[in-house]
């Protein structure tokens, strides 16, 4: 399958467009917003809430008005896209390098004299998928005496590479038995340059998909990191605590969790179409 | 230059007002309050966030706990709406002039959940039960007059010497030295009567079959859930309570509360969320049915006094100036109070003209440059090198106001960093010498003195290797002797130029930076009847009586089906039988 065909089909597949379109916007907003929005950690005092005791609705000096500690909504918003992002990007990486590289090894060595390598990391995995991923990171978050961004990176990217592992088990499973893989071992190349030099390049596809979708779930993963208040520490922005502190506005003032809940919901599916998008360009089955 | 003012942005709230179109409407109140006259029966439902973890008055002790212990309980004395002290189970007590001896008479109709008699030497076998050294009492030292307090605490003796049974009903305090808050100790939990079942020394198991002689009695008690409670027919007050039974639910959010109550489920509401208050409070309908209780609290900023660089009493003056109490008030309009001094509006002893720790950057700026720590602000050179770590429990409204001291203390060149942590982790490492250097801290009122605010907090001997209730471990010969002299005085206006001069050294030597008050508004349903906020006590809720018919036809009309559905409902109803 050439990388134009693959191309063509990705910008054919609307839905496929409207994820790229998304979330090139919310990589643009996370990376460019900082640079003109308010300081989202300093409060605006010269406001007031309104007369029934509602923080500072919209106006000229603030787009989105003020959460209730008088901070301007849009600034909070606009890092906690940048807080959000990073930290799924840096726990995908996390993840998909570990599921790779189990997955890689897992595969590869099945079914031979080292088979006992692939049944003890398949079952590290089953036992791993057997807890509730969320109740996981909860716990493990929990856990922590005090949490900040690399933390959370640390504890979704531990947390989240049992699915790629898995996908990169099967692929490489086919790969290894491919000609070419078979005349890399005829030639006595080490099972390490073969897995690295000829069977990562292969099953790069289905990773980069698995990767994509991964980003969403580790967006929705520590948003409830940071509903539960187990997530980046107060002040930092993120969707999840901005949805938590506007809860208690739910019916008096919604833009409070309405911003943060569809920020949320935007980039979520924003990377689940992306990622949807690349599968059918990358699937061979549809070639 | 003239700024320009803030105008709404009308797309954006337009916008924003299509996409989610609710309001904060609130449903009517259920029923009218036409009087009736007090009545037995009906079941009141109460709720609150916080799961209470004991109610066994040897230990309970926090502000969660304390409205159930009182109903389980009762106490020896309570405090009048003017801040008397009146007896409770206590028919009549009496201080000698000299002030070492109090006479204390039991009413003769008490009884124990369990049917005997409530006796003087109940009384003193209670007292010694929470003051037994393997009980852990949270604050025995309220008791340290008593005679042979000492001797009993270190297990040298078996009784406490100065609680002495004259007769069946009469029991005898002596003290060593005059207390001036002896009759305020009284109104605590330690000295409620508690049945024999209790045994000699505190056991945990005996909150979960709890049997005192309060007003009502324990039922069942779901931990994490809720407590019931029904009438205790052998009250000593014969007409009381009124109430068959109280359900008092835990776990329940501020804003789920307030739901509930609208529904009829709950029939008193406590914590409202701040933009709830407001509601209730604009909205005329409900207007005779709210009001506000007195701030009985202060909080504030703990400066651990031995750790840098709240060693250099400089800083710590810093911190203090550095904080604008006015701009922390408009974070929960109404309900928090800027506070200057120790001792709230709410308390017996707070003088509204005290001149206590104030907003001053200036001032701020100046401290921190003798201490050695210039900081310009202009271009945020300077300060103290080292972000600080500020302790403070998470999801509390303190995780709100520290997010504030962030921003203020940063003017000043103070970097703090907020250090999130379970109540329980927050108890523990804030209460050891050498932990935690700053943190978010507030004291509520357990009696109506001024030298609650004092003594625990502030005293040399409140000082503990763990869980220190003076958690800035702030020791000062001055204000320990200045407590030891107030608590020995006992008139009134000596003593209170005493606490005056304690809250100055507190001002001054600042181990704490005073910040607010808070006071709740409390709202209940129209068929409740007998209850007005108490300004001394909260959530008194033990002797009111319920409109149950009223109530039920309240719900009835609310949830019957409107106009011709009715009438389609009558028809099907009125359907002969196949």
């Amino acid at each position: 399958m050439k990388p134009t065909h693959a191309f063509v089909r990705f910008i054919r597949n609307r839905a496929a467009l409207v994820g790229l379109i998304l979330t090139s916007f919310l990589a643009l907003l996370s990376t460019l917003g900082p640079l003109v929005a308010h300081d989202p950690n300093v409060s605006d005092f010269a406001l007031g809430r309104t007369a029934i005791g509602l923080p500072a609705p919209p106006s000229a000096a603030h787009f989105l008005g003020t959460d209730s500690l008088f901070r301007d909504l849009a600034a909070r918003l606009v890092f906690g896209a940048r807080v959000s992002l990073l930290i799924a990007l840096l726990s995908t990486l996390v993840a998909t390098t570990i599921g790779t590289a189990v997955g890689l090894v897992a595969g590869y060595f099945a079914n031979t004299r080292a088979w006992l390598l692939d049944a003890a990391l398949m079952r590290l995995v089953d036992a791993g998928l057997s807890f509730p991923y969320l109740l996981l990171v909860m716990a493990l978050g929990a856990a922590l005496d005090r949490t900040d961004t690399a933390s959370i990176v640390i504890v979704l990217g531990l947390t989240g590479w049992l699915g790629t592992s898995r996908v990169v088990r099967a692929k490489t499973l086919q790969v290894r038995e491919l000609d070419f893989v078979l005349a890399a071992r005829a030639l006595g190349q080490s099972p390490v340059r073969i897995l690295l030099g000829h069977i990562l390049p292969n099953v790069a596809g289905p990773v980069i998909v698995t990767a994509s979708a991964s980003v969403a779930s580790m967006i929705l993963a520590e948003s409830v990191l940071g509903y539960l208040s187990v997530g980046v520490q107060p002040p930092t922005p993120t969707w999840g605590r901005m949805l938590r502190e506007g809860q208690m506005f739910l019916t008096a003032d919604p833009r409070l969790v309405a911003a943060p809940g569809l920020a949320i919901l935007t980039a979520v599916l924003a990377f689940n179409l992306f990622g949807e998008g690349l599968r059918d360009a990358l699937d061979p089955r549809t070639t | 230059m003239r700024s320009i003012p803030a105008r709404p942005n009308w797309l954006a709230a337009a916008a924003l007002a299509a996409l989610c179109a609710c309001s904060n409407r609130l449903a009517p109140p259920l029923g009218d309050a036409s009087p009736i006259p007090p009545a037995r029966g009906g079941t009141l439902t109460v709720a609150q966030f916080v799961a209470v973890r004991s109610i066994d008055p040897a230990v309970a002790f926090d502000e969660g706990a304390d409205p159930i212990t009182r109903l389980v309980f009762g106490r020896l004395l309570s405090i009048s709406e003017s801040g008397e002290f009146v007896g409770d189970l206590a028919e009549s007590f009496h201080l000698s002039e000299d002030g070492l001896s109090l006479d204390l008479y039991l009413h003769r109709s008490a009884r124990f959940h369990d049917g005997t008699p409530v006796t003087a030497a109940d009384v003193k076998r209670s007292l010694e039960r929470a003051l037994h050294p393997d009980t852990p009492c949270p604050a025995p030292s309220f008791f340290e007059r008593l005679v042979g307090f000492d001797a009993f605490r270190e297990g040298k003796t078996a009784n406490l010497d100065g609680v002495v049974v004259t007769a069946e009903h009469h029991v005898v305090f002596r003290l060593q030295q005059p207390d001036a808050a002896f009759l305020a100790a009284l109104t605590l939990p330690f000295a409620t009567p508690v049945c024999a079942s209790a045994g000699t020394t505190y056991d945990p198991n005996f909150s979960l079959h709890a049997c005192g002689a309060g007003p009502f009695r324990l039922v069942n008690w779901q931990e994490q859930e809720a407590i019931v409670l029904a009438r205790h027919d052998g009250y000593y007050n014969s007409e009381l309570p009124y109430l068959d039974r109280v359900t008092w639910m835990f776990g329940v959010q501020n804003t789920t509360q307030r739901f509930r109550f609208e529904r009829g489920d709950l029939d008193f509401v406590h914590e409202l969320s701040a933009a709830d208050s407001a509601a209730f409070r604009s909205d005329p309908r409900w207007a005779p049915f709210g009001g506000w209780n007195e701030p009985r609290s202060t909080r504030g900023i703990f400066m651990n006094t031995r750790m840098p660089p709240f060693d250099r009493v400089e800083v710590r003056r810093a911190v203090a100036a550095a904080i604008d109490r006015d701009a922390l008030a408009k974070l929960r309009a109404g309900h928090i109070i800027a506070a200057t001094s120790m001792v709230p509006s709410g308390v017996l002893g707070h003088d509204p003209s005290f001149e206590g720790q104030h907003y001053d950057l200036n001032a701020a700026l100046r401290w921190m440059k003798q201490a050695g720590y210039e900081y310009d602000p202009a271009t945020g050179r300077g300060g103290y090198p080292d972000v600080i770590d500020y302790f403070v429990p998470a999801d509390s409204f303190d995780m709100n106001v520290a997010e504030v001291f962030q921003q203020q203390l940063a003017r000043i060149g103070i970097r703090i960093q907020l250090h999130a942590m379970s109540w329980t982790a927050w108890l523990a490492r804030t209460g050891r010498p050498n932990e935690s250097r700053m943190g978010g801290d507030g004291w509520a009122a357990d009696f109506d003195d001024p030298s609650d605010f004092f003594d625990p907090i502030f005293s040399t001997r409140a000082i503990q290797p763990e869980e220190s209730q003076n958690r800035a471990f702030f020791s000062n010969a001055e204000l320990d002797r200045l407590l030891d002299t107030a608590r020995r005085e006992l008139d009134p206006v000596r003593r209170r130029a005493l606490h005056r001069r304690a809250d100055e050294i507190v001002r001054d030597e600042a181990p704490w930076a005073v910040a607010y008050g808070y006071r709740y508004y409390d709202v209940w349903q129209p068929y409740l009847h007998g209850f007005k906020p108490h300004p001394r006590v909260q959530q008194q809720v033990g002797f009111t009586w319920l409109d149950e018919v009223r109530k039920r036809r309240a719900l009835q009309a609310r949830h019957a089906p409107p106009g011709s559905l009715s009438v389609l409902a009558l028809a099907l109803s009125l359907r002969p039988p196949r």
